[in-house]
């Protein structure tokens, strides 16, 4: 009997989290400090032509702070990206571009851009703010046999994202996001993302995403390698400077 | 031997633990005129390579490159840059052959003007068309500034054509330099800081012109009473450049803006006044000029970026004197036309005009297309210039460009006019390693 209580109040406590109380308990879950990995985004066109690029990335405060050095293709190599998101104001961006021997400031006004030609765009690869956004809690679903929290997430009014709505398929065991569906402004669906865990260091960390565009009918598959985790990156690593210099690893 | 069995050990050591990066460009191109198809021989850079070595907080950087000729087939080396790199943490450190790269528009920078031009790759973006310069230069990070000084010992001028026929803005032969630079010590600081969400910066830089100008004069007169006939002696003038530059973002759009104001003055020659011809007469000049580029872009839902440049530059202030040597006498000559020694190149081409630029890519950048347009506001000419790039394999992409220019009729000496014959259609095959 007294189970069977438990249990029922555990099904009603989960039932009685908002929205917006699991997207708070996601953005509290254990994160490593900082992070390192070389990303392989392969772009698979409609036809099936695929092209890679490799990227190395590190980063810290749940990817708040990152700098990413272009490997492949060739003649992007040196290309180099910092990215520094900040509270109440606008993201940092900047581009080190060989080329021009110069650091370039670039918009993170234009979320919607395509980061690399892949179908990932500049939104895509930063932190959902939670102010920004309204969190709705749908029925939750079982996905690849995990009990998953649904939500539907709509940017606020006022706050800059090329999208209109997301609806995010939760691990309620993890809280890791396994599926998410993206639609643009019109309520169209934009992209289908699907994403791949695994254990590192008593984190879970994401090693694999999917992501089509099906508007496009292109899709980008993304694989991180070489992942480590709690490193000891300083914070003095996302300084302009270093963008110019490729890391030895 | 000892020394020797040492000197092995650490090299050996040192690549153990350092890293290699290297990085490439082969590129064979064609250069034809739209008009009669003939071929336009001008060099190019065949090859560049960069060869970077990391040791700790110190790199060694080089790039160097081959240019070639196509109808001759010659081949020179030529040893772009090379300098040693300290990354300490409060800032860097760069000592050698280096260019820099000052301002926050794009490709045409009046604020920058450490590094001389190559006039051969006039039509280049970026940092392919500067010279290296022997530098040090540091800069230091606190926040969100950071503060650059460069100093620079030896002078370098501008490599412009002389005698190339192929090259309509050339110069028939090299002008003899009567007055080499004196003081060849440059040297410049740049600030820059984010406020709100832009960037901005402030900028000083006292050097040489990268230009000759006239600095005097052996004057004669042909028929008596009549008009003078001045056989210019060649020198550079001494510059001051005050720079202002920032970046920042109205909803989707970015505007990039300069403002660099020039204060120019021909140099005292400390002649020695006895050994003086009588006939040397010595000119200064005192100038204040100003260039300035607003730069706006956006780029549209399909990635295509769209830019336009607004670009002038004026002349503020000016004042001149010719005056003879050993009397002193002023005299009323008549005044060399006045053309910056510094500066934007764009500004050879026109007092103001509007640049405009698209590009988009498809296929997975496989496909890059690109579209230019230059309109000089000030007299008549246009510059209209497309281009298609396709990448069949991976670090591979054949490109093809057709650029035609269209000056007045009416007015043989308009630079676009003198552009004309210049219209042309070039094919590049490249290969990134």
């Amino acid at each position: 009997m007294k189970k069977y209580l438990l249990f029922n109040f555990l099904i009603f406590f989960s039932y009685a989290q908002s929205g917006i109380e699991i997207a708070k308990m996601v953005d509290l879950r254990k994160i490593p400090k900082d992070q390192s990995n070389i990303t392989k985004m392969v772009l698979t066109n409609s036809k099936g032509k695929q092209r890679t690029n490799i990227v190395r990335s590190k980063s810290m405060d749940g990817n708040k702070k990152q700098i990413m050095w272009f490997m492949e293709p060739k003649d992007d190599k040196g290309v180099a990206f910092l990215k520094i998101e900040n509270d109440g104001k606008d993201d940092e961006m900047r581009m080190w571009l060989p080329a021009f021997k110069k650091v370039r400031r670039i918009s993170s006004k234009k979320r919607g851009d395509s980061f690399m030609g892949s179908d990932l765009s500049y939104e895509d690869l930063s932190n959902r703010k939670i102010a920004d956004h309204d969190y709705s809690r749908l029925d939750d679903q079982t996905l690849n046999s995990k009990l998953c929290y649904v939500l539907e997430i709509s940017p606020k009014k006022g706050a800059n994202s090329s999208y209109s709505k997301h609806i995010s398929w939760i691990d309620q065991s993890s809280l890791m996001i396994l599926k998410e569906q993206s639609f643009d402004k019109r309520g169209q669906l934009k992209k289908k993302k699907e994403f791949f865990n695994k254990e590192l260091n008593d984190y879970l960390v994401m090693e694999r995403i999917f992501v089509e565009d099906v508007q496009k009918k292109h899709s980008t598959e993304v694989t991180f390698a070489e992942y480590k985790v709690d490193t000891g990156i300083s914070i003095k690593l996302f300084q302009e400077k270093n963008l110019k210099r490729l890391p030895r690893n | 031997m000892k020394i020797f069995k040492k000197l092995t050990f650490f090299i050996s050591i040192s690549f153990t633990i350092a890293q290699i990066n290297y990085s490439g460009e082969v590129t064979a191109k064609s250069m034809n005129r739209i008009s009669n198809n003939s071929e336009i021989n001008l060099p190019y850079r065949i090859l560049s390579f960069k060869l970077g070595y990391t040791l700790g907080q110190l790199d060694i950087n080089t790039v160097t490159g081959i240019e070639y000729r196509n109808n001759t087939s010659k081949s020179n080396y030529v040893l772009r840059e090379a300098y040693l790199a300290y990354y300490p943490e409060w800032g860097e450190i760069k000592l050698g052959k280096q260019i820099h790269a000052w301002g926050s528009v794009d490709g045409n920078n009046p604020t920058d003007n450490i590094n001389p031009y190559d006039y051969y790759y006039l039509f280049m973006a970026g940092a392919g068309r500067k010279i290296g310069v022997i530098s040090l230069s540091s800069k230091i990070y606190f926040g969100n500034s950071h503060l650059e000084g460069i100093f620079i010992p030896k002078y370098q001028k501008n490599r412009f054509p002389y005698g190339e026929e192929d090259f309509p803005l050339s110069i028939p032969s090299k002008p003899k330099i009567k007055y080499p630079v004196k003081n060849e010590f440059e040297f410049g600081f740049r600030f820059q800081t984010t406020i709100g969400d832009g960037d901005l910066g402030l900028s000083i830089f006292k050097g040489n012109d990268r230009a000759p100008s006239v600095n005097a004069a052996n004057v004669f007169w042909e028929v008596e009473g009549g008009p003078p006939s001045l056989e210019s002696l060649l020198g550079y003038r001494e510059t001051l450049v005050r720079g202002l530059d920032f970046v920042t973002f109205f909803g989707d759009f970015t505007v990039r803006s300069e403002l660099a104001l020039f204060k120019s003055k021909t140099p005292i020659l400390n002649l020695h006044i006895i050994k003086s011809p009588l006939s040397l007469y010595e000119f200064q000049q005192d100038i204040s000029y100003s260039q300035y580029v607003i730069q706006i872009e956006y780029t549209t839902n399909s990635d295509i970026i769209l830019s336009g440049q607004l670009i002038g530059n004026s002349v503020q202030n000016e004042n001149y004197e010719w005056y003879h040597v050993t009397s002193s006498e002023l005299v009323d000559f008549p005044y060399p036309e006045f053309q910056p020694g510094m500066g934007n190149p764009i500004a050879m081409f026109s007092e103001l005009a509007l640049l405009l630029n698209s590009t988009g890519v498809l296929m997975d950048d496989r496909l890059e297309l690109k579209g230019n347009m230059m309109i000089n506001l000030d007299e008549k000419g246009n510059m209209f210039s497309g281009s298609i790039g396709y990448s069949p394999w991976i670090n591979w992409k054949l490109e093809s460009t057709i650029t035609k220019f269209i000056g007045d009729k009416d007015d043989l000496e308009n630079t676009f006019t003198i552009m004309e014959d210049f219209s042309n259609i070039t094919f590049n095959i490249i290969y990134n390693f």
